[in-house]
């Protein structure tokens, strides 16, 4: 297991966290209502207004646009290559604001909590107005700093400002392999706020900056409320279909045995085997 | 893998938790804001030895399977260890809490999000009924009550009942199962002790038809002073494989090893006469 520790800003946060309980209860009316179940709207591409794979027109520098290209070539024969979530990784930022299956959106004065069905990929958004630590984990979803903005005719916020930084890696922007930099140095800053016409359409508004683009790349996706949730569990473990052995990678079939992922693919090494070596 | 069951569990169907009103004072909910990490032993029940140790009211049945099992891990075999391939331990085992665990409290919901394999409860406090059907999970469908032991109040417990499982599910690591119908029902109480209150407690009581009766564990989590969130992603980490009914080691070369003495290589059987 990883055990990567988590700066001290964390523990500011639970710090924080200790306040009046009227002052608490005040509080709870300045937020606004995004509880309930945001599912995706658009297609499961980074940038829903444009077309998949090269058509994103991300803003790709001239080395990644060759990695994307040769990703891209190798698909559909090895569809797992340089799309970590086949493998069960996490989407990370900002990917996962794709929102394949349903989110939750939990806001609590301190912190707002995004939680994914799609692997119960959870951020935590800090809005306790602590600063960045000296010293950041690294973490597939990273450190998310927030503050809230905007006041509607209650007097509620309006849209939660996010920054977040800390990334851990390896991820794509999409399925299509549509790549972030190695060195995981990603900055994702968004605006997530309530259509004004529409309750029940939020929309986040993300901005990536990476080394893999030539300049800020700034994305809107949307989402709509529906208001009677039910949940599904979607655990990439327990529908596995692939697998890498020695730096291929395979399929593994209903019946759990391993099958090529292309033609002519040839067999994994048994080398540590006896009976397969007959050593 | 998304097939709904229905919600009426037959025999081990019990009374949901009598649904009051939902308070809507936040000043009422107990601050369980922060991380919690677990006390004492992995062993499902922690006052006791694991395995057989543990004391489990196993129906024959059950009993039988789980010898065969420790029978395979004497031999280096890990059955019944789903875990070590990442998929999710599931209720009553996410509460032993491997690792760290995150409480949510809100009016309508409490949220528990373990830091080991990213498992989510939410736990629903707003008075609704037992749905007609539930999706199966994991972790199960959980309603709660939250209570106000003392009249101060402020509630200071909430009482849980979980339905609606997914599985197989074991009790920890050493393969104890439930049963394969995964109509457990399965009811808490978490609490802060009075006494340590750097302490949450939860009494666990598993009602599952591998048992002769309900089986009742106490375990209990101790309060981080200093946050420390860890990002246990077991994707990353495993080093463990099942192909067909065998498990098997991924080495550090990326290879497929062997676990356990003279095991025979993997099936084969859809490389035709590609070259090993």
């Amino acid at each position: 297991m990883r055990h990567r520790r988590w700066a001290a800003a964390l523990a500011l946060a639970a710090a924080s966290a200790v306040s009046a309980a009227s002052a608490r209860a005040a509080e709870d009316n300045a937020y606004p209502d995004w509880s309930g179940q945001w599912v995706r709207v658009g297609g499961a591409q980074f940038d829903p207004s444009k077309p998949p794979g090269l058509g994103q027109d991300a803003p790709l520098t001239p080395e990644y646009k060759a990695k994307f290209e040769q990703a891209l070539a190798k698909k559909p024969a090895d569809a797992t290559d340089n799309s970590p979530t086949a493998r069960c990784f996490p989407a990370g930022m900002p990917r996962v604001m794709i929102a394949i299956e349903p989110m939750e959106i939990v806001i609590k004065p301190n912190i707002t909590a995004v939680i994914h069905s799609y692997q119960n990929e959870f951020r935590r958004i800090w809005t306790d107005g602590d600063s960045w630590p000296e010293d950041m984990e690294q973490a597939f979803d990273g450190l998310s700093i927030g503050h809230w903005e905007g006041k509607d005719a209650q007097g509620r916020f309006t849209t939660l400002a996010v920054e977040t930084r800390g990334l851990n890696g390896p991820r794509a922007f999409d399925d299509s392999g549509l790549p972030l930099a190695d060195d995981n140095e990603t900055v994702v800053v968004e605006k997530i706020s309530l259509d004004p016409a529409d309750a029940d359409t939020l929309r986040d508004e993300i901005t990536t900056t990476d080394h893999a683009l030539t300049k800020p790349w700034t994305v809107t996706r949307t989402y709509h409320r529906n208001r009677d949730a039910v949940w599904v569990e979607h655990v990439c473990a327990a529908s596995k279909s692939t697998m890498v052995i020695g730096g291929e990678t395979y399929a593994i079939s209903a019946d759990g045995f391993l099958k090529p992922t292309r033609p002519g693919q040839p067999a994994p090494d048994l080398k540590f085997f006896k009976s397969a070596t007959g050593k | 893998m998304r097939a709904v069951v229905a919600g009426c569990l037959g025999a081990l169907a019990m009374a949901a938790p009598a649904a009051s009103s939902p308070a809507r004072d936040a000043d009422r909910y107990p601050d369980w804001s922060g991380q919690w990490t677990r006390a004492g032993s992995p062993n499902f029940d922690p006052s006791k030895p694991p395995g057989k140790g543990q004391q489990a009211p196993l129906t024959a049945e059950a009993q039988a399977a789980f010898d065969k099992v420790a029978t395979n891990r004497a031999q280096g075999g890990l059955e019944n260890s789903l875990s070590v391939t990442c998929v999710p331990n599931g209720m009553p085992r996410v509460m032993i809490d491997y690792e760290t665990s995150d409480f949510f409290v809100t009016p309508s919901a409490t949220y528990l999000w373990f830091d080991f394999s990213n498992e989510l409860r939410r736990i629903y406090t707003d008075g609704r009924k037992w749905p007609d059907k539930i999706e199966p999970s994991f972790t199960g469908y959980s309603i709660g009550e939250w209570k106000d032991t003392t009249g101060s109040g402020k509630f200071d417990a909430l009482e849980v009942e979980t339905r609606g499982f997914r599985g197989p599910r074991t009790y920890d690591g050493t393969g104890v199962s439930l049963h394969a119908d995964n109509q457990s029902v399965i009811k808490e109480r978490l609490y802060v002790d009075k006494a340590s209150p750097a302490l949450l407690r939860d009494e666990i009581t598993t009602t599952d038809h591998a048992l002769t009766r309900p089986w009742t564990v106490t375990r209990a989590y101790k309060r981080v002073d200093k946050i420390v969130w860890t990002e246990n992603l077991c994707a990353l980490d495993t080093s463990y494989v099942i192909l067909g009914d065998e498990n098997y080691f991924i080495g550090a070369d990326g290879y497929v090893m062997p676990a356990k003495k003279d095991q025979k290589p993997p099936d084969l059987r859809y490389f035709g006469g590609e070259k090993q």
